[in-house]
C-alpha cells in the first residue's frame, strides 16, 4: 500500500519576531539598570539579592535572553545567553509568549496565570524581582497601558525621562 | 467569561467510596509497579489505616517495600533523600503516600529525586520545569482538606540553606488518588474542622484568583456545594462514612479547582503565619478568609455574588437582593467558623492561634512574597497585608 505523504512546507521564519523580541529585552535590561539607579522602590525591591545575584530572562528554546546582575546596590545589564549562570531564569514559553509580555500586552501576573512562563529557581526569590519589573514597566510604557495590564499602578519616585536617559547612556 | 488562553490538567486518576483502599493492588498492576515503597505516618499505623492497604497488597502478592513513617510535620529535603536512598538501596518501582499534605509533598519530592535521578532537589526547584513522567504513584489521603492528592504543588524545606522549595509542575501530579471512607473516620472534630475549612478556602480562592477557568469553576462550585452539606456533620458525627466521603471528594474537588487556578491573598498570609508562627494551617485559613475577601471584595464581588448560591443554598441566594450576596457571602464564611470555634474550639482570630503582633512584620515581608499573591486579584502591598493582619488578630 503507498503511504501519501505532505510536502513539508518551510516553516515560518520567526527572523522578524525574534529580532523585535531582542531589542525589547535590549531595552527592558538597560531599563532595569537604569531604574535601579533612579527610582528607590526599585532599590528597596533588590535589597534581597546577595552581590552576584543573577536573574535571566529567556525564550525557551532559543538564544533571546537578558541576564541582570546584581552589584553594590543595583543591578547590572550584561551580555551572557548561558542560563547556567543564572540563579532565577524565568523563560517564556514561546517567541509568542514573548512578545505578548515583552510588548505590554499583558502584564507578567496574566502571563503567570495563562501559563505563559517557566521559573526555574526559588518562586519567593523571584517575587521582588517581578515586582521590580511591573515598576520598570510603569517607566517605559505610558501610563494609560500601564494601567490597562497591571492590576494597580505602582508608585514610582521618579520620573520616564529620567529613567530612559539613563537607559540610552547606559548609566 | 471565557479566558482568552488557559490551561487545565486533572490526570489523576480517582477511586472513590467502599473498598476502594482493597483496588490499591489493581491500580498498581495497573500502572506496571510491582515493589512500591510505602510513606506514611505513625498515627495512621497506630489506628490501623496503614494495616488495611498492607493486607490488601498482601493478598495480591504484591512486593511490599519499606514502609517508612517518619516524615516530620514540614516536609524536610533531607528526609526526601533519605527515603529515595532506600527506594533505590530496595530496589522499588513506585510510591504509595498514606497521609496528609507534609506525607503526600515528601512523596512528590522523593518522585522527583528517584525520577530524575538527581541528589540535588534544589535543582528542580520553581514553575513548569519538571518534564518527563515520574514514576508510579499512588495517593491515599488521610486528611479532607489539603486536595494535594490532585495538585501539581510540592512544598520541601530546606532548613540547610534556610528556604522553602516548591516545585509546581504538572508531571508532580499522582496517577492515582484514592478516596476511602474508613481513612477520615478517627480524625478528631478539630481537626475535620480546620481541615474543611482549609478545603473551602481552596475552593473559594480558586474561583476568585486571576488563572480561573471554566473547568476550575465547575470543580470549585461542586467542591463547596458538599462543604456546605457536609462538614458540620462531618465534625459532629465522624463516624459517618458517607458524610466523611463526601468531604473527601470535595477536598480533591477543590484540589483540582486550585491546581489549576492557583490560590492567592488568603493563601499568601496563611502560608506566612505557619512560617513564622507555626499556625496551623488550617486554622489560618479559617481565620483569614473572611478577611482575605473582604480584601478582594471591591474589586471582586460579582464572583462572590455567585458563591452565595453553593454556599448558603439556593433560599438565602433567592432572598438576597443582588448588590448584598457578595457581602452575604463573606458573611456566611464567617457564621461558619464562629460555629465551628463553638463546637470544636476551631480559632477565628489570630491571638488565639498563637500569632504575635510584633511578628506581623515579618509575616507581612514574608507573605508578599509568596507566590500566591501574584495571582490575587488585587494587588497586594506590604502595607496590605499588615491591615489584614491587624483585623484578623
Amino acid at each position: 500500500m503507498e503511504l501519501s505523504t505532505c510536502k513539508i512546507t518551510r516553516a515560518e521564519n520567526k527572523r522578524i519576531k525574534k529580532c523585535i523580541i531582542n531589542v525589547i529585552l535590549w531595552f527592558l535590561g538597560r531599563g532595569i539598570q537604569s531604574c535601579t539607579r533612579f527610582d528607590k522602590n526599585v532599590k528597596r525591591e533588590i535589597q534581597v539579592y546577595d552581590e552576584g545575584f543573577k536573574i535571566m530572562l529567556k525564550v525557551w528554546n532559543s538564544e533571546q535572553s537578558v541576564m541582570v546582575e546584581k552589584k553594590g546596590e543595583r543591578l547590572y545589564y550584561i551580555k551572557t545567553k548561558d542560563d547556567k549562570e543564572a540563579d532565577i531564569t524565568i523563560y517564556f514559553k514561546s517567541i509568542e509568549a514573548a512578545l505578548l509580555l515583552l510588548t505590554g500586552q499583558i502584564g507578567i501576573a496574566q502571563g503567570y496565570a495563562e501559563h505563559r512562563i517557566l521559573l526555574k529557581g526559588d518562586i519567593i526569590l523571584a517575587m521582588p524581582f517581578i515586582r521590580m519589573i511591573n515598576i520598570v514597566e510603569a517607566y517605559l510604557f505610558p501610563k494609560f497601558w500601564v494601567k490597562r495590564i497591571l492590576k494597580s499602578f505602582p508608585d514610582r519616585s521618579s520620573n520616564s525621562l529620567i529613567v530612559y536617559i539613563g537607559l540610552i547612556l547606559g548609566v | 467569561m471565557i479566558p482568552s488562553y488557559y490551561e487545565f490538567q486533572s490526570s489523576v486518576k480517582v477511586i472513590s467510596g467502599k473498598n476502594a483502599l482493597e483496588n490499591v493492588p489493581f491500580e498498581l498492576n495497573n500502572l506496571n509497579a510491582k515493589k512500591p515503597i510505602i510513606l506514611t505516618n505513625e498515627v495512621l499505623v497506630k489506628y490501623g489505616q496503614v494495616q488495611i492497604v498492607v493486607n490488601a497488597l498482601n493478598a495480591s502478592n504484591i512486593d511490599i517495600g519499606p514502609i517508612f513513617v517518619d516524615i516530620p510535620q514540614d516536609s524536610s529535603v533531607k528526609v526526601v533523600n533519605e527515603i529515595a536512598d532506600l527506594y533505590r538501596q530496595e530496589k522499588c518501582d513506585s510510591i504509595i503516600a498514606i497521609g496528609g499534605g507534609s506525607v503526600i509533598d515528601t512523596a512528590k519530592g522523593v518522585n522527583v529525586v528517584v525520577s530524575k535521578n538527581t541528589d540535588d532537589l534544589m535543582d528542580y526547584m520553581g514553575l513548569e520545569i519538571i518534564n518527563g513522567r515520574l514514576k508510579p504513584f499512588i495517593v491515599i489521603p488521610s486528611t479532607s482538606g489539603t486536595g494535594s492528592e490532585a495538585t501539581l504543588v510540592a512544598v520541601i524545606a530546606n532548613p540547610e540553606k534556610n528556604v522553602k522549595m516548591e516545585f509546581i509542575s504538572y508531571n508532580v501530579l499522582p496517577d492515582v488518588a484514592v478516596l476511602d471512607p474508613r481513612m477520615t473516620l478517627s480524625l478528631p472534630p478539630r481537626i475535620t474542622a480546620s481541615t474543611g475549612m482549609d478545603a473551602l478556602s481552596h475552593s473559594i480562592e480558586a474561583y476568585t484568583c486571576l488563572q480561573k477557568n471554566p473547568l476550575s469553576d465547575a470543580y470549585a462550585f461542586a467542591s463547596i456545594e458538599l462543604i456546605r452539606d457536609n462538614l458540620f456533620s462531618a465534625v459532629q458525627n465522624g463516624k459517618d462514612e458517607i458524610v466523611r466521603l463526601s468531604m473527601a471528594n470535595a477536598s480533591l474537588m477543590a484540589g483540582i479547582a486550585f491546581s489549576n487556578s492557583m490560590v492567592g491573598i488568603v493563601h499568601a498570609i496563611g502560608h506566612a503565619c505557619g512560617a513564622i508562627s507555626h499556625v496551623p494551617h488550617g486554622d489560618a485559613m479559617t481565620i483569614l478568609l473572611p478577611h482575605g475577601m473582604e480584601f478582594n471584595k471591591a474589586k471582586i464581588s460579582e464572583q462572590y455574588s455567585k458563591l452565595l448560591l453553593p454556599l448558603a443554598g439556593p433560599e438565602v441566594y433567592s432572598k438576597t437582593p443582588d448588590n448584598e450576596r457578595a457581602q452575604k457571602t463573606i458573611d456566611t464564611v464567617k457564621d461558619m467558623s464562629k460555629r465551628l470555634e463553638d463546637i470544636c474550639g476551631l480559632p477565628t482570630r489570630l491571638r488565639d492561634a498563637g500569632v504575635k503582633k510584633e511578628n506581623f512584620d515579618k509575616i507581612a515581608k514574608t507573605a508578599i512574597n509568596d507566590g500566591a499573591s501574584i495571582v490575587n486579584p488585587v494587588e497586594v502591598t506590604y502595607d496590605d497585608v499588615m491591615i489584614i493582619l491587624d483585623r484578623a488578630y
